[in-house]
């Protein structure tokens, strides 16, 4: 499967990229495994994977519908054929499936959480709970729209994962399914009816042009033939926001209402995962050949790498990044007409009371951290004990507030870093 | 490894996964891309600014900046850890051997 | 490394091709001593807990298998050094780095000779046994998967806040059973031997 194939559309007013007018954005198995970690933390492993699966189900069955109308498949093996190439172009993989309507077995190899788990944690820590949740939710929602089911149908469980130290991934699937799935609003047309006027700020013009320069590039990259997409010194997933904004944001409101001394654990590992999506991904695509290529060679000076990071951000469908105010190693103010984590909160959750973009008051800190502490004209290797050199040895020395989040009912999201 | 080439670790998401092999100053560009199809290796991406060529026969790819000439070997990131500094250098060895 | 206190620097000189001497605490795997040749990479207190933990998963090795002796003494090649680890009495461990190809025997003679005179230095004590739950702590923070985030995930399991966690000593029975919980889970154990 190619771009071309889908219905894929940007807008550039917001930096929001839509697949089959759903929003998806770009994250690396760094992200995605610590966004998963914290939601179990949040809900125990078992509760967690459900959530996990439940938000890949909600998010991918309305995804593999579309897609097979766009590809005009009309047959189950045509509709199963387009979502495992659908799978692949994501760059989660390989899915083989060998079901029917009464469910089935579904082969994963090369899965983006198992092998990306084994390849980061295994050979430290020993798992115990598969890993592939997104995955078997995929699998359910592919098999429930191949057979003209309801969504929610099947029951699904992944019963072999490499993450467990098993040869391939398995995914099995059989009548008795809950089909008590929620409706996730996530369209294309709600989600830009309710956005505010777009804004620029400093150094527009040139971050505007990088951004969409690299969305343009990062569109193109192709998965291989196993479904893994390698790019920009990462491996990266096409994934679609209504998964991570479902995970998370139910996992927050079940901690706030059973456990609320918890919730400034839950919300300060969110925004932790901010830390490392900006160090690992925003980091690997500073240092590799195609940003050397296509921009050139790092300047090392904190007004290019904040700028090049909002040109990441935008560039991966996570909205319109703007640098408000810039004061080196005092103050930076960084505000968007759209995050796709606010949105999402504002449409199925109505009004929050507080700020709700993880990702955003994260990456704020974070990229006062990449701008200020890292020297990038030495090619620093990003490794885990840099990492852990420059975000947990002692208190960070600033702290970030959301001052503005459209979740909130503002007219965009704006977080504030500040020193401590 | 031929004289004049050298193998350096290079900036990746997992643990050596990619190398920087530093190129003598007589290695032209336009040997490269020869150099490269002769141990297997497809163009996926061949644009002024990048070059990206893949083997599918172990996965490897190869990224250069005309503009820097900085070429990045990719190992696969299936090959364990404690093997990716030896697939790197069998590599470095085969494309220093195709320039020399 | 800081000036040591019981180790003889001229000694340790002495001893062909060592480049450092650990003196560690047990069971809790704290520093107590160091001396070091040169200025080194790594610091001894971030290596000291791990090899205690090497030295104590060697003994029990050892006598699953029917063949501890206060006598053994574990040997690593690594790199470009070696590593010889040895119990010094019931509550410290030693830990000597050399130099890769330093002959062993002789290194070993020397170091018998050292460690002799270093053994009747070390304090004779009932070892104060800290509270479970520090231990449980610190062993997670050594072993969990982003260590840096360990504290913060321990309490979103819990329910412990995260200020309580950081006077792990203060803690409940109960609350202590449930960090160990916390950790045998993020760790994927079924029981930590501390």
């Amino acid at each position: 499967m190619q771009a071309d194939d889908l219905k894929l559309s940007r807008v550039e007013d917001y930096c929001l990229t839509f697949l089959e007018d759903l929003p998806y954005v770009y994250h690396c198995h760094h992200y995605n495994l610590f966004h998963d970690q914290t939601v179990d933390d949040a809900l125990g492993e078992d509760a967690g994977r459900e959530l996990r699966m439940v938000a890949s189900r909600e998010a991918t069955y309305p995804l593999i519908q579309r897609c097979c109308a766009t590809a005009g498949a009309l047959t189950p093996a045509e509709r199963l054929e387009t979502a495992a190439a659908l799978f692949r172009w994501m760059g989660h993989g390989d899915l083989e499936f060998a079901v029917q309507a009464q469910g089935g077995e579904v082969r994963g190899e090369h899965l983006h959480y198992g092998l990306s788990w084994r390849e980061k944690y295994g050979s430290g820590v020993r798992r115990t709970t598969p890993a592939d949740a997104f995955g078997a939710g995929f699998a359910a929602a592919a098999t429930e729209v191949a057979f003209n089911l309801p969504a929610g149908e099947l029951a699904v469980e992944e019963t072999h994962c490499v993450a467990l130290r098993e040869p391939e991934c398995d995914i099995h699937l059989a009548p008795g399914g809950k089909r008590d799935l929620g409706r996730i609003r996530s369209e294309r047309a709600e989600i830009l009816s309710r956005l505010g006027a777009t804004f620029g700020g400093l150094d527009e013009e040139r971050i505007a042009a990088i951004g969409a320069g690299l969305a343009d590039f990062v569109r193109g990259a192709a998965s291989d033939e196993r479904g893994l997409i390698r790019a920009f010194n990462v491996y990266v997933t096409r994934h679609l926001a209504a998964y991570y904004n479902t995970s998370i944001y139910r996992a927050v409101r079940q901690v706030e209402a059973r456990m609320p001394q918890s919730s400034p654990a839950a919300e300060w590992l969110f925004r932790e995962a901010g830390h490392v999506c900006v160090f690992n991904t925003f980091g690997n695509v500073l240092l590799s050949p195609e940003w050397e290529g296509l921009i050139g060679p790092l300047s090392g000076l904190a007004e290019d790498t904040l700028s090049y990071c909002c040109a990441i951000a935008r560039g991966l469908g996570f909205g319109r990044w703007t640098l408000a105010e810039h004061v080196p190693g005092k103050r930076l103010v960084l505000r968007t007409p759209a995050t796709y984590e606010s949105i999402f909160d504002l449409c199925n959750h109505g009004a929050s009371t507080r700020g709700r973009c993880y990702i955003l008051q994260g990456a704020a800190v974070a990229l006062m951290v990449l701008a200020q502490k890292v020297p990038w004209t030495e090619s620093p290797s990003l490794t885990p004990e840099f990492y852990a050199s420059l975000f947990s040895a002692g208190p960070l020395p600033w702290k970030v507030e959301e001052t503005r989040c459209i979740a909130k009912g503002d007219s965009y999201c704006e977080a504030v870093v500040t020193e401590v | 490894m031929s004289d004049g080439f050298e193998l350096k670790p290079d900036g990746a998401c997992c643990a050596r996964l990619n190398w920087r092999l530093l190129l003598p100053a007589e290695v032209a560009e336009e040997q490269l891309a020869a150099a490269f199809e002769g141990s297997g290796f497809v163009a996926r991406c061949q644009r002024p600014e990048i070059w990206v060529f893949r083997r599918v026969r172990d996965r490897a790819e190869l990224a250069y900046v005309p503009r820097t000439r900085r070429l990045q070997l990719r190992i696969d990131i299936t090959v364990p850890e404690a093997e990716r500094p030896g697939a790197a250098m069998s590599l470095a060895s085969e494309l220093a051997a195709n320039l020399s | 490394m800081p000036d040591p206190i019981l180790i003889s620097a001229q000694a340790a000189r002495d001893i062909p091709g060592l480049r450092a001497l650990l003196v560690i605490a047990m069971p809790d795997c704290l520093l107590y001593d160091s001396w070091s040749a040169r200025n080194e990479d790594w610091r001894a207190e971030d290596v000291a807990s791990y090899l205690g933990d090497l030295v104590r998963a060697n003994r029990e090795t050892l006598k699953a298998l029917r063949a501890w002796s206060s006598e053994m003494q574990l040997t690593i090649e690594a790199g470009e050094i070696l590593v010889v680890l040895k119990e010094l009495g019931p509550d410290f461990v030693c830990g000597a780095i050399f130099a890769l190809g330093t002959p062993l025997g002789m290194a070993r003679l020397h170091l018998r000779r050292l460690l002799d005179r270093l053994e009747q230095q070390l304090p004779r004590y009932e070892v104060e046994k800290r509270p479970p739950a520090v231990r449980v702590l610190e062993f997670l923070k050594r072993y969990a998967p982003d260590p840096h985030a360990v504290l913060l995930r321990v309490s979103l399991r819990t329910g412990i806040l995260h200020d309580r966690l950081l006077s792990p000593e203060a803690l409940s029975d109960d609350e202590t059973q449930q960090v160990e919980d916390a950790a045998k889970s993020i760790l994927g154990l079924a029981q930590l031997n501390l």
